[in-house]
């Protein structure tokens, strides 16, 4: 019934539009009136389906209790993410989406692996897994996007609405691989065209991807390092300082993740390289510990490859070599840190086992900003 | 016992007074949507309203309808279409619990299962609609009851509307509504078949059913090779559409209720495709919404983008001067493109503003290479210079006229 283009206005209403309850509430009031100030949809009677729809099922959601436990997060089910963890991000309101887990277990437990969903068949495009409906359970017209992957706290979960098949699941993770190999029993879409609604729908799949995975990663990396390192800021410090003389730090640090990240080498310690104008990299700190003794401190060195120019967000990718074979993901805490305010914020970090990695930030750096990178590996005891 | 459990729950959600109103409140709303689409009420809405097209042809006159009369919904109507979607619910299993799941697929859900109920209705008694004066709905039935007696061709029903396909074996392409129409546009009518269904005494003319299904294959089998889909299936309305581009049906057709009715031409349903200026009232509406989105769009921008795109767009200044007001060395067609990319994202769901699929060249097009679009375009852009023009930093400079 509907064209892409009214498909793609009702997906951006429901991805970053804040809903009615969030409108009422006298605490965002500045961000509610910034928002409708730029939204065509909700400076207009545009807003009233979607905004009656929220309030229906906000009410729903409330009063009916939805059968099965489903307590038990496991790979193959469609979750949402609790909706709690809906948040403001610039002049967006990112509503919380629905989930395919594909792998659990990770960082003890605390995260999980996920793809993000959609349940509108005329947003699915090229690359997109869309399994027939004899497939899933408890969801209609969902499709999966392989090119959306990334790590959610547990905690951040909700309900379970549905569930596919490990089949499925194992192919999502193919296809985040190699984005041609589509099964031969998936459905197909038609491919995609100059100034196709979808091209825009994905990227608001991506922003919104990119809200929850960062938010998911600051809460990791806040549990991380409190449960690391369990001495005190002094401790830590004295403990560093027995490692390499002559360390210092940007500023007086008050959390450790700031004795970590705002941390800088002596001359002596850093490591010699032949002079190449053409090679960008910065230096970051590596920790390694046995149990929680901290055995070595020292710099690594890290190659740009590519990096983003104002106005585009700030991003970089590159490469990191010589780390131990065993590193994963959740060894690396990056920043930007804001070196005239003494601030660390966030930022979104992606580690491949090859050695390339990805920083992403959700905007331009200020002129006493620089990328921070932390690296703590455990080193498993003999 | 779980999906009773859900019924019976919603049985009890829906006794509290708050509850019928949030669910009143999403029925009506989504009314009014198929509303702008010609997709009209019940038989009571045809009653009292006379339609107008607000077509913006040359040497026409056109009124509009009274807004008051399209807008308000009597009582009785919104007890009635919130009834019909509470049956509906508790029938459906799989419309309460996509409903309770709170998708984002309920919406469009929800609008397609109205559509064809108000189809529904106005094929009822109710709606004093006699069907057999009606020849669109009596081939419709007609060409329905053949092709599901015929092995050939299966029949699939999906929220009440008839599909049918020619395999079942294989993945389905999934196909948008403008997909559908551009896989359709490119089938002709068969050059070995007659234009009439008539047959008159002593004429040879091929059998009603054999006509049928002889339109029924070529219809498919060509549908299958342009899309490249074997299992493709089409909606039946969008056949028996197809045939009567090419076969006139009797000149007292009525015409079938998803498309306008229009009491001063009953010869040709017109589309119910929604198409620029062939809303209700759309000129004025229209011209709100466009004005609304250009303030939005001016204040999305940040304070030097609106500058850049004041002087390049606005003024048609040349990069020097544009450089040299905004103090810099190097030209600023970069920052342009980045803010005209912005500009097309702001605008790529709404209505317009924006390409809308070109059928002919399959593919979407560009709002300047579309007439029709185009005023609408630069209506928002000149509201948009206008608000811009108006904004204290870009008050100071002596160019008192804009491009646009």
């Amino acid at each position: 019934m509907d064209t892409r283009k009214q498909a793609l206005a009702l997906a951006k209403q429901l991805r970053t539009c804040p809903p009615p309850r969030v409108k009422k509430d006298p605490r965002f009031q500045s961000e509610v009136k910034r928002h409708i100030d730029i939204c065509p949809f909700c400076s207009t009677d545009l807003k009233n389906e979607v905004g009656a729809w929220f309030e229906l099922s906000e009410s729903l959601e409330k009063e009916i209790k939805k059968p099965g436990g489903n307590a038990r997060i496991l790979p193959g089910q469609i979750r949402k993410v609790d909706p709690g963890f809906s948040c403001w991000r610039g002049d967006y309101f990112y509503n919380a989406p629905e989930v395919l887990i594909l792998e659990t277990g990770l960082e003890n437990g605390k995260a999980v692996l996920v793809a993000q969903v959609w349940q509108d068949w005329l947003m699915a495009g090229p690359e997109d897994l869309v399994p027939p409906g004899h497939m899933v359970t408890g969801v209609d017209e969902v499709f999966i996007e392989p090119w959306n992957i990334y790590t959610l706290a547990t905690d951040s979960l909700g309900i379970c609405i549905g569930a596919v098949g490990s089949d499925v699941v194992d192919q999502v993770l193919k296809l985040d691989e190699n984005p041609d190999d589509l099964p031969d029993w998936a459905m197909k879409t038609m491919p995609m065209v100059a100034e196709d609604p979808r091209i825009y729908f994905r990227e608001t799949e991506i922003e919104t991807g990119f809200t929850f995975s960062s938010m998911a990663v600051s809460i990791l990396l806040e549990e991380a390092s409190q449960s690391v390192f369990s001495f005190s800021i002094e401790e830590l410090k004295a403990a560093v300082k027995e490692k390499i003389s002559g360390i210092s730090w940007e500023w007086i640090p008050d959390t450790v993740g700031e004795c970590l990240a705002a941390m800088s080498f002596p001359s002596h310690a850093l490591p010699l390289r032949a002079a190449d104008l053409d090679e960008k990299v910065f230096t970051a700190n590596y920790f390694e510990l046995v149990g929680e003794k901290i055995i070595d401190v020292k710099p690594i060195e890290c190659q740009i490859i590519h990096s983003t120019n104002p106005p585009e967000p700030y991003s970089v990718s590159g490469r990191i070599d010589g780390l131990p074979k065993d590193i994963s993901q959740d060894a690396f805490q990056c920043y930007v840190k804001d070196s005239k305010n003494n601030y660390l914020y966030s930022c979104n970090f992606m580690w491949e086992s090859s050695g390339k990695f990805m920083a992403v930030f959700d905007r331009t750096l200020n002129p006493d900003e620089t990328l921070s990178l932390v690296i703590t590996h455990y080193r498993k005891t003999q | 016992m779980v999906k009773e459990d859900l019924k019976q729950q919603f049985n009890s959600w829906i006794k509290n007074e708050n509850n019928q109103k949030l669910l009143e409140k999403f029925a009506v709303e989504i009314h009014k949507k198929l509303r702008k689409k010609h997709i009209f009420y019940y038989g009571q809405d045809l009653k009292k309203v006379k339609i107008y097209s607000t077509s913006t042809e040359k040497g026409t006159e056109e009124k509009q309808a009274p807004l008051k009369e399209l807008t308000e919904h009597p009582i009785p109507i919104k007890l009635e279409i919130v009834q019909d979607l509470v049956v509906f619910l508790m029938k459906d299993e799989d419309a309460l619990r996509i409903l309770i799941n709170g998708g984002p697929n309920a919406i469009p859900y929800t609008k397609k299962y109205c559509w064809s109920r108000m189809q529904d209705k106005s094929r009822s008694a109710e709606g004093n609609q006699d069907i057999y004066k009606d020849v669109w709905r009596l081939f419709y039935r007609y060409t329905r009851d053949v092709l599901a007696d015929c092995d050939d061709f299966f029949k699939l029903t999906q929220s009440k509307i008839i599909y049918f396909g020619m395999t079942q074996e294989g993945p389905q392409t999934i196909f948008a509504e403008e997909d559908i129409d551009a896989i359709i546009e490119k089938i002709s009518y068969p050059s070995d078949l007659p234009l009439t269904f008539e047959r008159k005494k002593g004429d040879e003319r091929i059998k009603k059913k054999d006509h049928v299904l002889k339109l029924a294959h070529h219809f498919w089998r060509s549908a299958s090779d342009i899309s490249g889909d074997e299992g493709i299936r089409i909606n039946l309305r969008n056949f028996v559409k197809w045939i009567n581009k090419y076969v006139p049906f009797q000149r007292d057709q009525v015409g079938s209720l998803d498309e306008t009715i229009d009491n001063d031409d009953t010869d040709k349903p017109k589309a119910a495709i929604e198409e620029p200026g062939t809303y209700l009232n759309v000129d004025r509406e229209k011209e709100d919404y466009l004005t609304q989105w250009a303030a939005n769009f001016c204040n999305f921008l940040e304070d030097k983008e609106r500058k850049i795109f004041f002087y390049y767009e606005c003024l048609g200044l040349k990069h020097k001067e544009i450089s040299k007001l905004m103090g810099k060395k190097g030209n600023l067609s970069y920052q342009r493109d980045l803010i005209r990319k912005k500009m097309k994202s702001f605008l790529r769901p709404l209505e317009w503003v924006s390409p809308d699929y070109e059928y002919s060249t399959e593919r979407f097009v560009d709002s300047e290479s579309k007439k029709q679009n185009l005023a609408d375009f630069l209506f928002f852009t000149k509201k948009l210079c206008k608000k811009l023009g108006m904004l204290p930093e870009l008050q100071e400079f002596e160019y008192s006229e804009l491009l646009l």
